[in-house]
Formats: C-alpha cells, structure tokens, sequence
C-alpha cells in the first residue's frame, strides 16, 4: 500500500482527501501546514508522494516543495491549489514540484493522476 | 454603481431623513423669525425716510429709497441665510458623520454573519465526509464478510466438485462391476450351452452298443463255425470266445457311458436351466442398474447445483458494486475540495467589508474635523482593485471587470492539471 502524504490548512481538505485516497487503497498522513509537514519529513516519515497546497500559513507550500526536495530526491510532490495561485506554477517547478493541479479536482482524476506519478500504485 | 459613487448617496440620502429634517426645519425658522426682526427694527426709520422724502418727493427718490430698502433687506435676509447655511451644514455633517459609523456597525455584522455561515458550512461539509466514510466503511465491512465467504464457498464448491468427481468414478466402477457380471452370467450360460454337447453323444454310444452286439453275433456265429471245424477250429473258438467277451464288454461300458451321459445331460439341463432364468430376470443386475441410475441422477443434479451456484460470479458482481461505490464516494468527496474554494472566496468577501469598514472609519473623522477629503474616491477605488490579489477563481476576476471596467488580475489561462 503506497503512503500518500497531504498537507492542507483546510481540515475540510485534508478530510475530503483523506477520504478520497483511503477510499481508493491508500494510506494517508497529513499536516495542516509546511512547518508541521517538514517536521514529520525530517522526522523520517518518507512517503511515496505529497500532495501540498500553496497558500499555508508558518510555511507555504512553495517553501515545502523546497525542503522537502532536499529530503526526498525523487518523491514526486503535486501542488494542489486554487485558480488564483497560478502565477506560482511556474515558481513551484523550480523548487521541483512534479505537478500543478488545480481545485477541485475529482477522485478519479486525482487517482489517475497519482497511478502517472506512481507506478503500480 | 461603484461604491465609490454610492457611498455619498447613501450619506446625502441619510441627511434628509426625519432627525435631520426636523432640526433643518427648526433652524429654517429660527432664521425667518430672525429676518422678521431685523425687518422690525428698520421699520421706523423706513417710514421716517418716507414720510420726510414723501412730501417733497420726487419718484427718482422715493425708488431710490425703496431700492435701498430693498437691498438692504435683502443683503439682511442673505446674511441671514449665511448663517443658517453654515448651521445647517455643521449638522448635516455631524449627522452624515453618525450614520457612517453606524454602517461600519452593519458591516461588522454582516462580517460576522458571513463568518458564522462559513464555519457552520465548513462543519457541515465536514459532516458530509464523515458520513461518506462511514458509509464506506460499512460497504467495506460488507465487502469483507463477502470475501470470507468467497472462500468458504470456494472451498464448499472444490468439495462439491470432488464429490461429483468421485461419484462419476464410483459409477463408473459400479457400470464395470455389472457389465463384468452380466458378462459372466453369459458366459456360464454359453458355457452351460456348450456342454449340452454332450448329448450328442448318446447316438455314438447308440453306435458302439450296436457294434457291440454285431461283434457278438459274429462271435457267437465264429464259435459255432469253430465248433463244426472241430479240432482245427479250436484256436479259432478262443478267438471267438474273446471277441465276445470283448463284445460283452463293450456293450457293458456303452451302457454304463450311456448312463453317464443321460446323468451329465440331465445335470447340465438343470444348470442351464437355472443359468437362463438368472439371465433373464437378471435380478441383482437389474437392481444394481436402478442404483447406478439412481447415483448418475444424484451425481447431475449435484453438479448442476455446483454450477448454478455460480459464487464466483456473485463475488465478482458484489466486488464490482462494492468498487463503483467506492469510487463514486471518492469522486463526490472530492467534489467537496470545492467547499475550500468557496471558504477562501468568502474569506476574500471578508476581507473586503474590512477594508470597506476601514473607510467609512477615515470618512467618519474627515466629517468629523470638516475636514474635507479630496481622495476618497481615488482610495476606494485602489482598495477595490487591490481586492483582485485575494480571488481564487477566474469567475470572480470576470465579475470585477463587469463591474469596475477594470481587470480583475492576471490570472493566464493554464491547464487544470499539468505534470512537469
């Protein structure tokens, strides 16, 4: 069971793909922002992906991508977010974000995304 | 309308309400009464001026004097006004002033309402998920009890499998068993058959009884030859004498052959007797068919039951129900991520009653003071368009434009989804 790592300052985020991901044979950990989330990285929690939102406070989700690629060389790392932080797309793959997708996204989609990024999820 | 226009007619709009028409009234009247005394006052030295110009007067004059009354008056009732003016204006202001405060109390409320709605959508759509799983959680629990079954009935269906196989081998065995005996009743009977053969004999022994007594006719006749022939004749008679003997004999043994054979025929007659009706009432092959048709009847229903069965195909119709719930769960929970979006627009709305509060707060003290602010205007319209930075979707960036005829924010169509 590949381990999928989410980290949202929504809870209802994070419940909804929590819910989403459990549904669909993952297993999930989350934090409510980068700062918690580098914590658990450096903690030794190595997950086989991470799905991020953007806009977070203490930490943003660029800020994430960016340690936590200084962690985890090839964990593939999504940013998930809103229409209105497109123009950190660009910034997000510099700091070596794997993909950009916008909310919301569907739980098929998301899956099929995560089995492109994850083969043999 | 932009707020920018619409926030001074609400202010101009609230002046003429009930309070401040009351006081504007009671000010209006307070400077008629004034004018009405001023007017008193310059009576008499009016009516001195006519009566003294009256006489003599010549009309230049007397127009002359009423236009300085007039004018005078006039200058009187213009000051007068002034005042008034000046008076009414402070009011106006200090009442304007109010009830701009009063709308920073309305939008604080509104705020807050925004705020509670929110959070209470937030728990509801948190409730929704929580459902959603539990309702998961119950198909999975389902789904489980189902594969523990799956394979007891797998194991059920291998054991009734083996069974049909060892009955189909039984009954086979059980056919041979009777094919063989049935086999063998033939068998002794043609055996049985064959051994009547035996009666064809008794015309043989018929034969040797009749060459029995030929031979012994010759003997007796060569004795009596022998006897005429006399002493020559004599080693004839011994001859004679031992063929008869011989004769004798034999016809002895055929008898006695043939009282065998009659014995062995009449023995072979009751065997094939009893061998026949065993092979025509075939009995106990007959009842071991009944069993054999009996077990190959049980043996094709049994199987068929396996087959109709069918667990396989009930599993893989439960599991295939149990997966498209699944995912129609996942994608209605991520259906929900909209709720965020919603969230952050609502907090973006927030924001901007904030920033709407914060500058009917600096229009209340420039009425205050009189102070008069020239870019008020130009600030609400900066704090609208600084707005644009908190929109999370395109659709509220066209909704700006509509409105302001200004762009709502640089948001470059891109793809939903894109793997670098």
């Amino acid at each position: 069971m590949k381990n999928v790592f989410l980290v949202d300052d929504s809870a209802t985020m994070l419940m909804s793909l929590k819910g989403t991901l459990e549904i669909s044979g993952y297993k999930v950990h989350t934090a409510s922002d980068g700062e918690a989330a580098l914590g658990l990285l450096r903690g030794g929690l190595k997950p086989d992906l991470i799905i991020t939102d953007i806009n977070m406070p203490k930490l943003d989700g660029i800020g994430l991508i960016r340690e936590a690629r200084k962690l985890l060389r090839f964990t593939p790392i999504l940013a998930l977010t809103t229409e209105s932080q497109q123009l950190k797309r660009e910034e997000a793959k510099k700091n070596g974000a794997t993909g950009w997708l916008v909310k919301p996204v569907g739980g098929a989609e998301l899956v099929k995304v995560i089995k492109q990024v994850l083969p043999g999820a | 309308m932009s707020p920018a226009t619409t926030l001074p007619h609400v202010a101009l709009h609230g002046a003429s309400r009930a309070p401040a028409g009351r006081g504007t009234k009671a000010l209006r009247l307070a400077c008629a009464a004034l004018t009405v005394l001023v007017l008193a006052g310059l009576a008499p030295w009016l009516q001195a001026q006519l009566q003294s110009h009256l006489a003599a007067s010549a009309a230049a004059e007397y127009a002359a004097v009423a236009l300085l009354t007039l004018g005078t008056a006039g200058l009187l009732r213009s000051a007068a006004q002034q005042w008034c003016h000046n008076r009414t204006g402070h009011s106006q202001r200090a009442l304007t002033a109010d009830e701009v405060q009063e709308a920073q109390t309305y939008l604080e409320v509104m705020q807050r309402q925004l705020g509670g709605a929110m959070q209470e959508a937030e728990q509801g759509a948190q409730q929704v998920i929580e459902r959603m799983q539990a309702v998961h959680q119950v198909s999975n629990e389902q789904f489980e009890r189902i594969q523990s079954t799956e394979a007891n009935g797998q194991e059920l269906t291998r054991v009734m499998k083996d069974k049909v196989m060892v009955d189909a081998q039984l009954g086979s065995i059980l056919e041979m068993f009777v094919q063989k005996q049935e086999a063998d009743v033939q068998a002794n009977l043609d055996r049985i058959q064959r051994l009547q053969g035996v009666k064809d004999l008794t015309p043989l022994v018929e034969v040797i009884a009749a060459v029995a007594r030929q031979t012994n006719f010759l003997s007796i006749n060569a004795a009596i030859e022998a006897a005429r022939a006399g002493e020559s004749g004599r080693g004839f008679a011994v001859v004679a004498a031992e063929i008869r003997a011989l004769s004798t004999r034999t016809s002895e043994v055929a008898v006695d052959i043939a009282k065998k054979i009659n014995g062995a025929t009449a023995g072979i007659d009751e065997e094939l007797a009893a061998a026949e009706d065993a092979s025509t009432r075939q009995t106990s092959s007959s009842n071991m068919r009944n069993v054999l048709a009996d077990i190959a009847e049980m043996r094709d229903r049994f199987a068929a039951s396996v087959e109709g069965l069918a667990l396989d195909e009930v599993i893989h119709a439960v599991r295939s129900g149990h997966q498209d719930i699944a995912g129609r769960l996942a994608d209605a929970m991520g259906e929900l991520q909209m709720q965020d979006v919603t969230r952050q627009r609502i907090e973006g709305v927030q924001e901007g009653l904030a920033d709407l509060k914060t500058h009917l707060q600096e229009m209340t003290e420039h009425l205050r003071l009189a102070r008069p602010r020239h870019d008020g205007v130009a600030v609400l319209r900066e704090r609208l368009q600084a707005h644009t930075g908190l929109y999370v979707m395109n659709s509220q960036r066209l909704t700006h434009q509509d409105v302001t005829g200004q762009a709502g924010g640089d948001a470059p169509h891109q793809p939903k989804i894109e793997l670098f």
